[in-house]
């Protein structure tokens, strides 16, 4: 029981969670839900939440960019190929380079690009300042007092076995990279995961103050 | 034993060939502090002094900044072997990057608790084929000695615990560190502070050689404390720090430094600079996200080691310098910090490896991932930076200088609204006096050369003035007048008659610099009015 109070505290004491309620309280519960199943370890209950998030989110806001390649690209790609065909000759100038660079490499580089966006502390503590993205519209997710539980409940998850965890963790990055960085209540299923960091964090103090 | 020595030998080879292959012409020209470096060391190598006069300088001045000394007292040495060339220029930061390998293996191989001259191997092949690492060795930037002098500093630190008289040696590089770049100032200073505090009980059985060497760094600091008030010592920081401005300071500080560990930042994103980043490359490779986290991890289980506990030091005081200024990533400030998380890759990627039973399997997966880090480096170096930044280092201006020197009897103004340096290009590659550099040029900056931030902002070097265009005159005179695309509209092409004579593109094509001869007859000549220059 008092794992899922700690784990309800944490997840009504930030901005993001609020964000979430305003537009859609029922992803808000869906979302405190899925924590208190990652935290519990219950991995079929918390499988099937993620799961049926994904497909929504998938469904509903999926990176239409990832699969656009805009002219203004397309005439970076045209010049660029001019490069490396200069420099490399015969070793560029075959099928399999034309096709990497042409028709997988824009993509891949985009997939890359939403990945590292989600993997940003600083989108969650500082709405990505320094860096923040045009276009889009940053907010801050989690207060700075957060941060020192979050950096502690990160050495905890490296340093034990929360496997099942990191694969939480590791999915949900892969899924998020497929939606829209624009997306207005940010990466969501990333929101569960950062819980789970902060409420190992914050028990990590606790036993040691207690 | 003797197959080690022999990979060794082969990491430390392709180091030395990434990062001297081509070095005098990718990049192709010298950005601002490197032409500021070269040409200041080629004046102390003909006449003792820099390019204002001043004699052994404790900081450099240049363009309304100082640049710390070290740098370009060692490219004297270059300069006089090779004369004043791009090579001469970047020899001092090629060496220094060698060195960081180079120490980083010994590094690895002495105090890592393992003792597993594999894991040096894989450290050294890291620091050598990582992009931050290759990429600022190339750069003639006083951040890459600073490192080397740093890392030698932390290498005799180590061993300074069990042979204390190594303290006084570590005290001076350390020391030494603080006039190679900005950022070392503070990082040595908390280093060495952390160091003594947290293994002060071992330091203190041989009190005699640290206070020795505590009073060796005290005087490596002297210089500083010699132009403390002047202005000089501090200028860098005013100019890039968020104290005194309307921002949160605890959530500045803390969105700082922590950007400095972001994955994004680190393996993705390249540095928001140009000139500071290739083009679509971050710091490290994509692919190192995984043994980053793997080597945290590692870290963070093994807090007690000795080794990892100074590497612990180095991770948190490596981000704080950067962490006070407004720029968000800012790449070359923070060399100690990519060295440390170049070896945490290192201990994760080693993680990984370890756990395949089939060692031919693992040695295929590091060879396989060399060859692939390699590739995406030489695409992204040699080929999109060289054509797509070329004017980051002034490509244009090198032929801009051949085709003044072609015609050297014709007389030309360049314009430098948009480049301040652009004049002392001029003197570096036509290795003009610096005598006559001082006497003409330099002498009005020499009284107040710590004091005041006022610069050169007018050159003349043999048929070629460097200055603003002044429409008012030089249009009556016979002359190749030469600008950027917004130095010289169209419609004052028009209006003066001026002739085209020729463009300089960049290596992407784009036009970069345009001259075109004044023809005072014809202008005179379109007046109502005539002008008294006329006549």
């Amino acid at each position: 029981m008092r794992k899922i109070i700690l784990v309800l505290l944490i997840s009504i004491t930030n901005f993001w969670i609020w964000r979430i309620f305003v537009q859609s309280a029922g992803m808000a519960i869906i979302l405190v839900l899925l924590s208190i199943f990652l935290v519990l370890r219950l991995k079929w209950l918390s499988l099937i939440f993620f799961i049926l998030l994904s497909i929504f989110l998938l469904k509903t806001s999926f990176d239409t960019n990832l699969l656009y390649v805009s002219p203004l690209e397309n005439d970076k790609l045209e010049n660029r190929h001019e490069y490396y065909a200069q420099s490399l000759g015969r070793l560029y100038r075959n099928r399999i380079g034309i096709y990497l660079h042409k028709n997988i490499s824009p993509y891949v580089s985009r997939f890359e690009k939403n990945l590292a966006y989600n993997l940003d502390p600083n989108l969650y503590f500082f709405a990505s300042h320094p860096r923040e993205r045009l276009g889009i519209d940053e907010f801050n997710k989690f207060p700075l007092i957060a941060l020192p539980f979050f950096l502690i409940g990160l050495g905890v998850l490296l340093s034990g076995r929360h496997y099942f965890l990191i694969g939480y963790f590791v999915l949900s990055i892969i899924v998020s990279g497929f939606i829209f960085p624009g997306y207005r209540l940010g990466p969501i299923l990333i929101f569960p995961f950062m819980i789970s960091i902060l409420y190992l964090g914050l028990l990590k103090v606790i036993n040691r103050f207690s | 034993m003797r197959t080690k020595v022999l990979i060794f030998l082969f990491i430390i080879a392709l180091a030395g060939f990434l990062r001297f292959w081509q070095l005098g012409e990718i990049p192709p020209g010298l950005n601002i502090d490197e032409v500021s470096e070269g040409y200041n060391a080629y004046s102390l190598l003909e006449t003792g002094k820099d390019r204002y006069g001043m004699v052994t300088p404790v900081i450099f001045k240049s363009f309304g900044s100082y640049q710390p000394p070290i740098y370009t007292y060692l490219t004297v040495l270059p300069i006089l072997i090779f004369g004043p060339t791009i090579f001469a220029v970047k020899a001092v930061t090629a060496i220094s990057g060698l060195i960081v390998v180079i120490f980083t293996f010994l590094i690895v191989k002495e105090f890592l608790i393992t003792k597993k001259d594999n894991l040096a191997l894989v450290a050294s092949l890291v620091v050598a084929i990582s992009p931050w690492a290759i990429f600022f060795s190339r750069m003639a930037t006083e951040a890459n000695p600073a490192l080397a002098l740093f890392i030698v500093g932390f290498y005799l630190s180590l061993k300074s615990i069990s042979k204390a008289y190594f303290f006084p040696l570590a005290a001076l590089f350390f020391g030494l560190a603080t006039h190679a770049y900005y950022s070392e100032r503070i990082i040595s200073l908390l280093f060495l502070g952390s160091f003594v505090f947290i293994f002060r009980k071992k330091l203190l059985e041989n009190k005699k050689w640290l206070i020795f060497g505590l009073i060796v760094y005290g005087l490596t600091q002297i210089p500083h404390l010699a132009i403390l008030k002047s202005g000089a010592f501090g200028r860098r920081l005013e100019q890039v720090t968020y104290f005194g401005r309307d921002v949160s300071l605890p959530r500045e500080f803390a969105s700082q430094y922590l950007a400095y560990f972001s994955p994004r930042n680190l393996f993705f994103d390249p540095d928001d600079q140009g000139a500071r980043s290739m083009p679509d490359l971050s710091v490290f490779y994509s692919w190192m996200v995984i043994p980053y986290f793997f080597g945290l991890a590692y870290l963070i289980k093994k807090s007690k080691d000795y080794f990892v506990k100074n590497l612990l030091i180095l991770l948190i005081v490596a981000p704080i310098p950067v962490a006070l200024t407004t720029d968000p990533f800012y790449t070359l400030r923070i060399f100690v910090l990519l060295w440390t998380i170049s070896i945490v890759i290192s201990l994760g990627l080693w993680q990984i490896l370890d756990r395949i039973k089939l060692k031919y399997l693992a040695l295929v997966i590091l060879l396989a991932l060399t060859a692939f880090s390699l590739t995406d480096f030489y695409l992204h170096y040699f080929v999109l930076y060289k054509s797509e930044r070329s004017e980051t280092v002034k490509y244009s201006n090198l032929e801009l200088i051949r085709i003044t020197q072609s015609e050297s009897d014709k007389k030309f103004v360049v314009d430098l609204s948009r480049d301040i340096s652009i004049g002392l290009r001029f003197a570096f590659f036509r290795r003009y006096d610096p005598y006559l550099f001082q006497k003409e040029i330099g002498q009005p900056f020499l009284s107040k050369y710590y004091t005041s931030v006022e610069h050169e902002t007018a050159y003349k070097i043999d048929n070629v003035e460097i200055r603003p265009i002044n429409w008012g005159s030089d249009v009556y005179k016979d002359l190749i007048l030469v600008g950027d695309t917004l130095a010289i509209s169209q419609d004052q092409v028009a209006e003066h008659k001026l002739k085209l004579e020729f463009e300089i593109k960049d290596l992407d094509g784009e036009v970069s610099l345009i001259g075109y001869s004044t023809n005072p007859k014809e202008k005179c000549r379109s007046l109502k009015a005539p002008d008294v220059q006329c006549k």
